[in-house]
């Protein structure tokens, strides 16, 4: 979205990036996933799936905690309470312009 | 350039895909909703137990538990827990509520009436409710996705 569009009360620009849309998506409905299973959910790549984690994990959006299973270390993913607000909003926010409805600040 | 409407559009389908996507993982076989069920079904028994071995059989439950929530993390990379926020809450405080009372009719049962074969009975009418209790909650929760 251009930088000189209107802000939308609710719209977060951490989450225009679909991936990053996607992964909140998925996390608002489990306790947790693992980091394989959200890069195959969203079509990403290992280094694309790190990326947004890292962004979303540096805003408090989501926790990231390693375990090992299997003799492998893995990451599994959890939303945060921010998160889910903040996913929430957005979602609502998209859903105003669609509609048409929404509001500049 | 595309406007903010079509790509709040864009935004919203992909959000949709990846729900639909999780919908499509989170298959669960029989023999995960027979897991569920004998856990309750269990729990509702153990007070047909004499003293010692009721706190092994809550102390196999509790272990039971932990194999479950492994079994789900290996099988589908997530953790989806019973009492998620979300439509699946119509079935998950009904069944506490249900299964509260079997547990507490089966303890009268065996500890106050002393007929712990009551609380067999009750033990196999409970893995009759945990599985379809759990069949249902499936069901809402795919549905719940997929009307996302």
């Amino acid at each position: 979205m251009p930088a000189s569009a209107t802000i939308i009360v609710g719209f977060e620009p951490l989450l225009q990036a679909a991936a990053r849309l996607q992964v909140m998506a998925v996390l608002v409905q489990v306790e947790q996933a693992e980091f394989a299973r959200l890069k195959e959910l969203t079509s990403t790549s290992d280094s694309v799936m790190s990326k947004h984690l890292s962004a979303l994990a540096d805003a408090g959006l989501i926790k990231l905690t390693k375990a090992t299973a299997d003799g492998r270390q893995r990451t599994w993913v959890s939303v945060t309470r921010t998160g889910r607000k903040m996913f929430h909003n957005h979602v609502a926010a998209l859903q105003r312009i669609v509609a048409g409805a929404a509001d500049p600040i | 350039m595309s406007t903010p409407k079509e790509e709040a559009l864009l935004a919203l389908a992909a959000k949709g895909e990846v729900e639909q996507n999780l919908a499509n993982l989170s298959f669960c076989p029989p023999s995960r909703h027979a897991a569920f069920a004998a856990v309750v079904a269990a729990l509702v028994g153990t007070p047909a137990f004499p003293q010692p071995l009721r706190f092994t059989a809550l102390a196999l439950i509790i272990a039971s538990v932990y194999l479950i929530v492994r079994w789900d993390k290996r099988r589908l990379g997530v953790f989806i827990r019973g009492d998620r926020r979300g439509k699946t809450r119509m079935v998950t405080f009904p069944m506490l509520v249900l299964l509260s009372g079997l547990y507490l009719t089966s303890y009268y049962f065996s500890i106050v009436r002393k007929e712990p074969g009551i609380s067999l009975a009750l033990a196999a009418l409970t893995f009759i409710i945990g599985y379809l209790g759990s069949v249902l909650w499936q069901h809402i929760f795919v549905r719940e996705l997929n009307a996302c």
